[in-house]
């Protein structure tokens, strides 16, 4: 489904990715974990295209996407819900969830929005209960929960989950991973990047480990789990830390 | 000391006045929160849409006399072209001033915008000349008295004609796809990218709507008060204010600062000296100043804040 | 969005200098005649009569003549009947061989003409050009009262004869009632306009009037020529005001006039703020009759204020109703003449201030005919030797105690009537309107 191949991105002529590549298979979870600053948020804003590589290539359902934009992209059927949360908060709740499916209203029509997001208050059911408020006057917790559903309202074959947990209490933090596999098991693909590395590499399929914008390791989430060095440097018993 | 219906008079005059910087005061807040570009060829939208609407509906003498245009079309349909040519403007001064600058910092933005509207004035000084004109009132008629105080009938459409543009620019943020994702796109042009807004799309129509508007608002004040070439300069700097009362980024609180500008700069007039009416203007712009800097910099800190996730 | 007061700030700064530029409102527009930096010597037919004559040696020096006038700007629909009247005067000179100088010899006319842009400043630098680079021997022109006012020390500091066309008394006359040595007018002074309107005044028995007027040099004289015409005959001032050159909103002034409840209103402006006037002062619904003074005698105030204009008074020179005027009228003669060459050469009626520079540059063709290229003599000339001239603004004789030469009886009352200029005689004021 998606391909990243040898890519670098620069922040003017700082290097922020050297070289990564990595494969997200068809229904698969697959997590990035790695400190802060090690380049994950920056890889993830490659994909989507907020950010161009200066070299590499990154192909998404077998189109070339790496010289696009953000806004093409996502009629690709990619959805990238953005660390911190990003909600339009001087709109309504109900607003943003609309403003999910933009670029689907001329082709699916306004009927199936509706069906969409009665489908997303199902998921979400605080939501429903807030739909009429305005998006920052939520909860930390309930602002992530209406990022995720308005990356879900495009309908996106593969998401990009930034950091979804950071900054939430425990128990919304094990909703959220709650709401990921759900996902999942509804053949939504996921390339979700975590500081928990220890929870999200519960839920994945597969992880990459990225160090100072190298991919450092990777593998099946099982092997990563047990592997001594990573459980020293990501998993040092903290279970929901923020590395 | 006035009568009250001396003062009644100065205010429904100052209405009349308020509600086009209320008009041009939204056309700036557009722009601005969309783009990021305080826009100061506003009032020049204004000039235009009034003078291609006078052109087509009544004998206008064309390019020092050289010409002259006698369509006599009907108002409306006039009205609707001369809308239509500032928003073709609008969307011209985005798409080869605007867009292709948009990496430069905004206040070389707002530059080109100067020099647009320098352009705009140069080219109707040349084609109408310095002459005053006015467009026939829509409705002809005997004013009404209200309280004393007379509304003409032209008052009456240009605050009707206000509430209902107002109203419907409301409507079309709050309830179409268009007017949500230009909110959307104002609220966090990233995240909106992210939804597939595109930024330019965006700008583009933030652009296009201010002028639309601004035009409207020159010519149905056109019959009240003439157009001449070299009103927009005025008329920005009026709906500048204005946007500054409302607190910059506040569609209702620009409406609210255009009527009171309109108010208070009409009673300045009557009741002190008409030599005084732009200078409380600029008085009132750098008491708001004065009382709002601690909000600009709070606002400042406070978005920082958001962005930050915080 | 990230700075927002440093925005504010920078943009404040940007106006501040927009705003000072805007004194001078056409600076930035391209110019649709003259540049002002560049004279255009007005095409002078190069004097055929020179090349026919039995070849002198070389042709004789041409005389110089400034002028700078409105073309653009609040006062072109003055200035610019003034500019075109003086091309077609200079070409007229050349056409007949040039100016016949005291030497005897056939001298070719050139005007150096400038654009002020209704700005007293600007005017003031055309006229340093004129005199130090253009070296003419008489400047004509000062559209409006403020540039000639403005030009008075430079001319009289060069010592160079300037007849202006605008009316301010101030032009012409020093504070202590004495004349400027080197500045005459040819149009009527505003103390004979309030005259006449007065003598209106009281042949429909009024004694309360409303005067308001253009807060600028032209609209103060005409303002304090009321004051002291209307104390003169008692009539009472019930409000006086004054508006804002470019003003388009008049309802504080016209409600306090309702509020005054005059029996008549007097407004002293151009048309450019006195057509808008009219307009909202007819929206209002005032019924008092409506008296303006000279400023509005063009065909753009009609043009401007259409239905408005109906009924409205203004005393004016004979030229606007000169058909309607008993054919042995001494000026008949000079101004059918001036109306047909204007006509032929622009397709339209001339204005009133057409027929100032007309004046104007008649008396500067007499003056070079007897004193030749010698400014001092020139103005000698001026002073002494303009006696009974008939001109179209009206029969002059200007003497060292007044360089105007015109008053009261150069004026006739006008109103206008669906569009046209309708001659209203003394016997028929109390009838109108």
């Amino acid at each position: 489904m998606l391909k990243v191949d040898g890519i670098s991105t620069f922040y003017g002529h700082i290097r922020a990715l050297n070289h990564v590549s990595l494969d997200v298979n068809d229904g698969e979870i697959v997590t990035l974990i790695g400190a802060n600053g090690a380049g994950k948020t920056t890889l993830l804003n490659t994909i989507s295209g907020m950010l161009h590589p200066k070299n590499g290539d990154v192909v998404f359902d077998s189109k070339k996407i790496s010289r696009m934009r953000a806004e093409q992209i996502v009629r690709l059927g990619m959805s990238h819900v953005p660390e911190r949360r990003q909600v339009f908060g001087s709109l309504t709740v109900l607003e943003n969830l609309t403003l999910g499916a933009y670029c689907r209203v001329s082709r699916d029509g306004w009927k199936a929005i509706y069906q969409d997001i009665e489908k997303v208050f199902g998921l979400f059911a605080i939501l429903e209960k807030r739909k009429e408020q305005l998006a920052g006057t939520l909860s930390g917790g309930e602002q992530q929960m209406l990022a995720v559903a308005r990356g879900l309202m495009a309908k996106p074959k593969l998401m990009l989950l930034d950091e979804p947990s950071l900054g939430l209490a425990p128990l919304i933090v094990q909703e959220i991973f709650r709401i990921i596999t759900e996902l999942r098991k509804s053949g939504t693909t996921i390339l979700l990047v975590e500081q928990n590395a220890r929870a999200a590499l519960r839920v994945a399929d597969r992880g990459y480990v990225l160090e100072n914008g190298h991919v450092v390791m990777s593998g099946k989430a099982a092997e990563l789990t047990a592997d001594e060095q990573l459980q020293k440097a990501y998993l040092g018993g903290r279970s929901n830390g923020k590395g | 000391m006035p009568s009250s219906e001396q003062l009644a008079q100065l205010i429904l005059s100052g209405i009349t006045q308020g509600s086009i910087y209320a008009l041009i005061a939204l056309g700036f807040v557009t722009i601005y929160n969309v783009t990021g570009v305080i826009n100061f060829s506003q009032g020049e939208f204004a000039v235009i849409g009034a003078f291609v609407a006078i052109t087509l509906s009544q004998k206008v003498l064309l390019w020092h006399g050289q010409m002259t245009a006698s369509l006599e079309w009907p108002l409306p349909v006039a009205a609707l072209i001369g809308v239509a040519a500032a928003v073709l403007i609008g969307v011209l001064l985005y798409r080869l001033g605007i867009q292709p600058s948009r990496n430069a910092s905004p206040l070389s933005q707002i530059v080109v915008t100067i020099g647009a509207s320098i352009a705009l004035r140069g080219l109707v000084l040349l084609a109408w000349g310095t002459d005053p004109y006015r467009l026939t009132p829509f409705t002809e008629g005997p004013p009404f008295d209200l309280m004393g105080a007379i509304l003409t009938r032209q008052s009456v459409w240009v605050m009707g004609l206000t509430v209902v543009f107002v109203v419907s620019l409301f409507l079309f943020f709050k309830y179409t796809l268009i007017g949500k994702a230009l909110r959307a796109s104002s609220a966090n042009p990233g995240a909106a990218r992210l939804m597939g807004i595109n930024p330019q799309w965006m700008g583009l129509i933030a652009f296009a709507l201010s002028a639309g508007l601004s035009a409207l608002a020159g010519i149905v004040v056109a019959p009240v008060t003439f157009m001449t070439f070299d009103r927009g300069l005025m008329l920005s700097l009026k709906g500048f204010v204005a946007m500054i009362m409302g607190g910059l980024t506040d569609p209702v609180g620009a409406v609210v600062g255009g009527l009171i500008l309109g108010v208070v700069e009409s009673l300045a007039a009557g009741l002190i000296s008409s030599g005084y009416r732009d200078a409380f203007t600029f008085a009132i712009l750098v008491v708001v100043l004065l009382v709002r800097l601690g909000g600009f910099i709070k606002g400042r800190k406070g978005e920082a804040l958001e962005r930050a996730g915080l | 969005m990230k700075n927002k007061l440093n925005i504010v700030i920078s943009v404040l700064a940007v106006l501040a200098l927009l705003l000072t530029a805007c004194a001078t409102p056409t600076t930035e527009a391209p110019k649709p005649t003259a540049a002002p930096a560049q004279p255009t010597a007005v095409p002078a037919t190069k004097a055929p009569e020179a090349t026919k004559a039995p070849e002198p040696t070389k042709p004789p020096e041409p005389y110089v003549i400034g002028a700078f006038l409105s073309s653009t700007g609040p006062a072109s629909s003055l200035g610019q009947p003034e500019v075109d009247t003086v091309n077609m005067m200079a070409e007229q000179f050349n056409k007949a061989g040039g100016i016949k100088g005291p030497d005897g010899k056939m001298h070719e006319v050139v005007v150096k003409m400038y654009d002020d842009q209704s700005d007293p400043t600007k005017a003031v630098e055309a006229v340093k050009k004129i005199v130090e680079s253009d070296k003419a021997l008489v400047i004509v022109g000062g559209t409006s009262s403020g540039a000639s006012i403005a030009v008075n020390e430079t001319v009289t500091k060069a010592k160079i004869p300037f007849i202006s066309v605008a009316s301010s008394s101030a032009i012409v006359t020093k504070a202590d009632g004495s004349q400027h040595e080197w500045v005459f007018k040819t149009p009527q002074q505003n103390l004979p306009v309030a005259q006449v309107q007065i003598d209106w005044l009281k042949a429909k028995g009024f004694t309360k009037i409303a005067s308001v007027g253009v807060n600028d040099a032209f609209g103060k004289d005409s303002m304090a020529a009321m004051k002291k015409a209307a104390g003169d005959a008692k009539i009472n001032l019930v409000y006086e005001g004054t508006f804002e050159p470019k003003t388009t909103d008049f309802s504080p002034q016209i409600t306090a006039i309702k509020a005054a409840a005059p029996e008549a209103v007097i407004v002293h402006a151009v048309p450019a703020e006195g057509a808008p006037f009219t307009v909202q002062y007819r929206d209002l619904g005032l019924k008092f009759p409506l008296v303006h003074n000279h400023g509005i005698g063009n065909q753009a105030f009609i043009d401007t204020a259409k239905v408005a204009a109906n009924g409205v008074l203004f005393p004016i020179g004979k030229i606007l109703v000169i058909d309607q005027l008993a054919a042995n009228d001494p000026q008949k003669p000079v101004i059918d003449k001036y109306i047909a060459d204007y006509k032929a050469k622009f397709n339209k009626a001339p204005s009133s201030f057409g027929g100032h520079a007309w004046d104007a540059m008649i008396m500067v063709k007499m003056a070079l005919e007897a004193a030749g290229p010698d400014s001092a003599k020139i103005r000698d000339f001026l002073e002494t030797k303009i006696v009974k001239f008939v001109g179209i603004s009206g029969i002059f004789t200007i003497d060292a105690k007044d360089h105007t030469g015109i008053g009261k009886e150069s004026l006739v009352m006008v109103q206008i009537k669906d569009g046209k200029w309708l001659y209203v005689a003394p016997a028929d004021y109390a009838k109108v309107p």
